[in-house]
């Protein structure tokens, strides 16, 4: 198993490189003067010409990769000269607020999908499968963004029995779980629904198996043999759950942007449109690597689960 | 359609009585096991043999009530004097494992691949007998070397996927034991090994049938292996069972045609004739000809075959039978 994870954790490495190349060839594509932005207007060109100097825009595109690429190992994703912070103090707070939002949220679509998908399975044609899939199916298709503003709508400003703007994480536990609440719901239908019908279909292959009847046979009960049949049925729900983790990490734009939760996503959105490229690179990276990190412990997690993933072995 | 067998009373494990299973299909109910009355003694083992199809192995999973709910089973199985079929469900499957145990004939998708076999065994003792975990596990490394398999320790922690197959059969046969159940239903055992494995694992499940005399039902197309193994046969033909007696006599002076013919088929090592076959292939069982299902490929058949309801069994000696019209008893026919 150690080797399992000591090969996969060197993998990630060129892979992470490379993926710093393209979003740094990309950065460059943009259109749409960078300096343009920070230069008060009507700036000459000598001004230009400094500004540029300063920020190292007139050296070479390689060299400017080596240096980019170079400072990350140092922690310097660069600095923000529109938001006069260094890139990396905005990235921390921002992920920080992302992530727990994104875990609470692939909590609650996860654990609520799985136990919608098995309890679908084990009832596999009768009116309880039917509606429990017409229900998963539902959160699946309506738009977050949509839901989101309905339930701001109705709980926030009309009812006002919810809080409508920011984390509530400086007030207390009973606070941010006040605040957490609609955007969880709203961000977690989509990972419910995706949960729910892998879960399913991958609990009924499991129910189907031949060991099963062994089971039966052994003289196991119920609950024994449903626990066999879904430890069999994790594979493809652990990869589905990783890369919904993986999305919601990266930052929902909408939800964080509607419930002003400030999060990698708003931080992003906000850059891009004040062409603030160092933190656009310095984010997106983040992102990247948060969802290779990611996906190289949903690999392990997987094969610990198990067994005949691990590759070489006996 | 009863065969009273006049053979000494002995223990009777299990008995059958009328046992029918009927599916529902396209082409109308299909009666995948009909009307089999069988008693299976205790210390002694009974083989069925039959083709794919023949129902051998409906009947053992109908007797441990390991079909789909659409399966319709009436008939008496006497366990002990009361009739499974009669009981709750919750009786029906406390059975499992503990009074019966199965062995199923495909030890690749028998086993759970992502558990360790140990946890298979532990989980089978620890539902049987009240055992912690350390217990649990010294009784589970004691069933793996009765089963034989070297250096158990090291095996507890494996996974089925590491493992032989017919390794992986010896574990099968160990989690059948682990309830300590005095009857043993073995559907194929050996179909799925490799011939040279084949022998060995046949002979494993005879000494510890016999060393713990317990009552079995070997499910097999093997004829050797029955011979070996078993001591009563019975065969089975379109869900039925048309021949049953003990090995020596069936096997030595068959009385029904079908038997004969199965003998007949069996390739004998050196032989350079090609395998005498029977005709024709088993029947649809949801439309089944009228009178003896044997009937449209047997060479010795009567008008009356046809014609009479499925033939009644007919007494070849005391303890053996066949549902024939052509056998003449002891004392002439009926």
């Amino acid at each position: 198993m150690t080797r399992f994870i000591a090969g996969r954790l060197l993998a990630a490495v060129p892979l992470l490189v490379g993926i710093s190349l393209v979003i740094f060839v990309l950065m460059q594509v943009l259109p749409g003067n960078e300096v343009a932005s920070i230069l008060p207007p009507g700036a000459g060109p000598e001004e230009t010409a400094a500004l540029r100097h300063s920020l190292g825009l007139d050296q070479s595109l390689p060299l400017r990769f080596w240096t980019w690429l170079t400072n990350l190992f140092t922690g310097n994703l660069g600095y923000s000269a529109v938001q006069q912070r260094t890139v990396s103090s905005l990235i921390a707070a921002a992920w920080l607020n992302t992530a727990i939002l994104a875990l609470c949220t692939a909590a609650f679509g996860i654990l609520s999908g799985v136990a919608l998908g098995v309890t679908a399975a084990y009832h596999r044609g009768k009116w309880i499968d039917r509606l429990l899939s017409g229900v998963s199916l539902t959160g699946l298709s309506v738009p977050s963004f949509w839901l989101a503003i309905v339930l701001l709508g109705i709980f926030g400003a009309t009812l006002r029995l919810l809080p409508t703007q920011g984390t509530g994480l400086g007030d207390g536990a009973g606070s941010f779980i006040l605040h957490l609440i609609m955007p969880m719901v709203a961000g977690g239908l989509v990972t419910q629904g995706l949960t729910a019908k892998v879960a399913r279909a991958a609990m009924i292959e499991a129910l189907d198996a031949e060991y099963v009847e062994t089971l039966r046979a052994k003289g196991l009960r119920v609950p024994r043999i449903l626990w066999h049949a879904f430890k069999n049925s994790l594979n493809p729900v652990l990869a589905t759950s990783g890369l919904q983790l993986g999305y919601l990490l990266g930052g929902q734009v909408l939800i964080e942007t509607i419930f002003s939760w400030p999060g990698m996503g708003k931080l992003v959105y906000a850059a891009i449109g004040a062409r603030d490229l160092q933190t656009v690179q310095g984010a997106m990276l983040v992102i990247a690597a948060t969802f290779v990190v990611l996906n190289l412990v949903v690999d392990i997690v997987q094969a610990a689960v198990n067994p005949v993933l691990r590759g070489s072995h006996g | 359609m009863t065969a009273e067998l006049t053979a000494p009373p002995r223990d009777i494990a299990l008995g059958l009585r009328n046992l029918t299973t009927e599916f529902r299909t396209h082409d109308g109910p299909l009666r995948a096991v009909n009307q089999v009355t069988l008693d299976v003694y205790r210390g002694r083992a009974l083989a069925i043999i039959g083709e794919s199809g023949s129902g051998k192995s409906a009947l053992l999973r109908s007797v441990l009530g390991l079909l789909p709910r659409s399966a319709k089973i009436t008939g008496n199985v006497f366990l002990d004097g009361r009739d499974l079929l009669a009981v709750r469900r919750k009786e029906r499957e406390a059975v499992r494992g503990s009074r019966i145990g199965m062995i199923f004939q495909d030890p690749l998708t028998a086993l759970d691949p992502v558990f360790t076999i140990g946890r298979q065994l532990t989980e089978t003792l620890r539902r049987h007998h009240r055992l912690r975990e350390p217990a649990a596990r010294s009784r589970a490394l004691e069933l793996l070397e009765a089963v034989r398999i070297p250096a158990p320790e090291h095996r507890f922690n494996a996974y089925p996927f590491e493992l032989s197959g017919g390794m992986r059969q010896r574990v099968v046969i160990a989690m059948a034991l682990a309830g300590e159940p005095e009857i043993l239903l073995a559907d194929e055992p050996t179909t799925a090994l490799d011939a040279t494995v084949q022998a060995r694992v046949m002979a494993l499940i005879a000494s510890i049938q016999q060393e713990r005399t317990m009552a079995m039902v070997i499910v097999t197309h093997d004829l050797a292996a029955a011979s070996q193994v078993a001591d009563d046969i019975a065969v089975m033909y379109a869900g039925r069972v048309i021949e049953q007696g003990p090995v020596a006599d069936v096997i030595g002076s068959p009385a029904h045609p079908y038997t004969r013919g199965l003998l007949g088929a069996n390739v004998q090592a050196g032989q350079t004739r090609p395998p005498a076959i029977i005709p024709g292939a088993p029947p649809n069982l949801a439309r089944l000809p009228p009178g003896c299902s044997f009937a449209p490929r047997c060479a010795e058949s009567k008008p009356a075959c046809w014609t009479n309801g499925f033939p009644t069994a007919r007494a070849r000696s005391r303890t053996h039978w066949a549902a024939c019209l052509n056998v003449p008893g002891p004392g002439g026919t009926r």
